[in-house]
């Protein structure tokens, strides 16, 4: 355990920030949620009609930069990309609409779990389910492909439109659109979204943090240091809120939240093998793409199409329950992502590129 | 001549699936691997030191070449 400690201090200091944004005003559990913020960027860039869930969340900008400026540090900043790109930036839409029925990401789902939420106890069932069927189809030969190297300009992208548009923001800029009631409308001020969020992108770039690979590592790797890690944001978030008095254990009267468990289990089964194979979990994904991966933005940018689908086509669930093209969505979902996972074979099972 | 894996530009669980399964499921007297990415570099690590196998890292260019012996093998 001596490897983890680091990890294990560095969960406990991004599970208190996240209790900390919630507490300054993000939506309930929603100290950062890769899901429900790329969703609501779409909102803010107009791509869906949804007027309750529109708001640039500064905390993407903020992870993203966080994550650039210590791979800059670090000197592991490296522009690369071109790994089946068309392929991540479904698989990242599909993430989102998954999200969306369970109302979280994985990372949200560790917040959920913190602050008492026990639906999220299924959404995790299926998280693990997930992870389990696309590992085994990468032993079955699937591939997402290899990406290569960039020019280093590519790799600044995505960072410099974040960077623009938390810059839009903050000069109240009329291009973005903003919630006047719902949970768009719940933020802690943009100054502090982002700096909270920026501290957090160094700490989950430099533990290298994937909710997928907690627990991957946890249930099929025997390695523990990732898991000890969700585990530290866990308790960490869950000590919070009991003391800002908004920690309550249940399945019922959770924020942002429903308690259809056959739902919170499929909708996460197609987030776990979805985010597998586009190669990590949504905060995963801004974490690679500040370090200059180009298929991790890809993904990103799939998941904010993904968000304004999810709202366009009424498949978005609420805290009422699980609309019937939710469920549609998330079967058809889990029906692609398997076929296309079988369709990704590149070499016969258990075979590998040879160095 | 040891096992041999290219794991640049795979996207994670690939390239640590991939030396899992070399070194916990087959026990591979020997794996050389090739990865462009830090944090497969350091799953390998805590997978060798897991799995009672020496690691020897050498930079070359812009990867490692990752060169794992089991110990008494």
């Amino acid at each position: 355990m001596k490897a983890s400690f680091p990890s294990i201090l560095g969960g406990g200091a991004i599970g208190l920030l996240m209790a900390f944004l919630v507490d300054r005003g993000n939506p309930g559990h929603m100290g950062i949620c890769g899901a429900c913020f790329l969703r609501d960027a779409a909102g803010a860039l107009g791509l869906h009609r949804a007027a309750p869930v529109r708001y640039f969340r500064p905390e993407v900008a903020g992870v993203v930069l966080g994550a650039l400026a210590a791979a800059l540090a670090s000197r592991e900043f490296r522009s690369r990309g071109g790994a089946a790109p068309l392929f991540r930036l479904i698989m990242g839409a599909f993430v989102t609409i998954g999200a969306l029925v369970f109302l979280g990401c994985p990372f949200r789902m560790l917040q959920r779990l913190g602050g008492g939420d026990l639906n999220a106890v299924f959404g995790l069932a299926g998280l693990v389910g997930g992870i389990g069927v696309a590992l085994v189809l990468v032993r079955a030969g699937t591939s997402s492909g290899r990406s290569s190297p960039q020019p280093r300009a590519a790799g600044f992208l995505l960072p410099l439109l974040l960077a623009t548009a938390v810059a839009a923001l903050a000069v109240g800029s009329p291009l973005l659109e903003a919630s006047r009631s719902g949970p768009g409308s719940q933020h802690a001020p943009w100054l502090l979204s982002l700096g909270a969020a920026a501290i957090a992108g160094v700490l989950l770039q430099r533990l290298r943090f994937c909710t997928l690979g907690a627990f991957r590592g946890l249930v099929f790797h025997r390695d523990l240091r990732l898991f000890a890690m969700a585990a530290a944001i866990i308790v960490a978030y869950g000590v919070a809120s009991l003391a800002w008095g908004r920690f309550h254990a249940g399945t019922t009267g959770q924020p942002i939240a429903h308690t259809e468990t056959l739902w919170n289990i499929l909708a996460m089964v197609l987030v776990g093998m979805a985010a597998s194979l586009a190669g990590g979990c949504p905060v995963r994904q801004m974490v690679m793409a500040g370090e200059g991966d180009g298929d991790a933005a890809l993904t990103l940018v799939g998941m904010i199409l993904g968000g304004a689908f999810a709202h366009n086509f009424g498949l978005a669930a609420g805290p009422s329950g699980v609309p019937p093209a939710g469920r549609i969505a998330v079967v058809a979902g889990l029906v692609f992502c398997l076929g296309a996972g079988l369709a990704m074979r590149t070499r016969p099972a258990g075979e590998h590129g040879r160095a | 001549m040891p096992d041999a894996i290219d794991a640049r530009g795979l996207s994670c669980p690939e390239p640590s699936d991939l030396a899992y399964r070399a070194l916990a499921g087959r026990r591979a007297a020997a794996l050389r691997i090739l990865v462009d990415d830090p944090a497969s570099r350091e799953q390998l690590e805590r997978l060798a030191r897991q799995f009672d196998y020496t690691m020897r890292i050498t930079r070359a260019g812009d990867h490692d070449d990752i060169l794992l012996e089991r110990r008494g093998a």
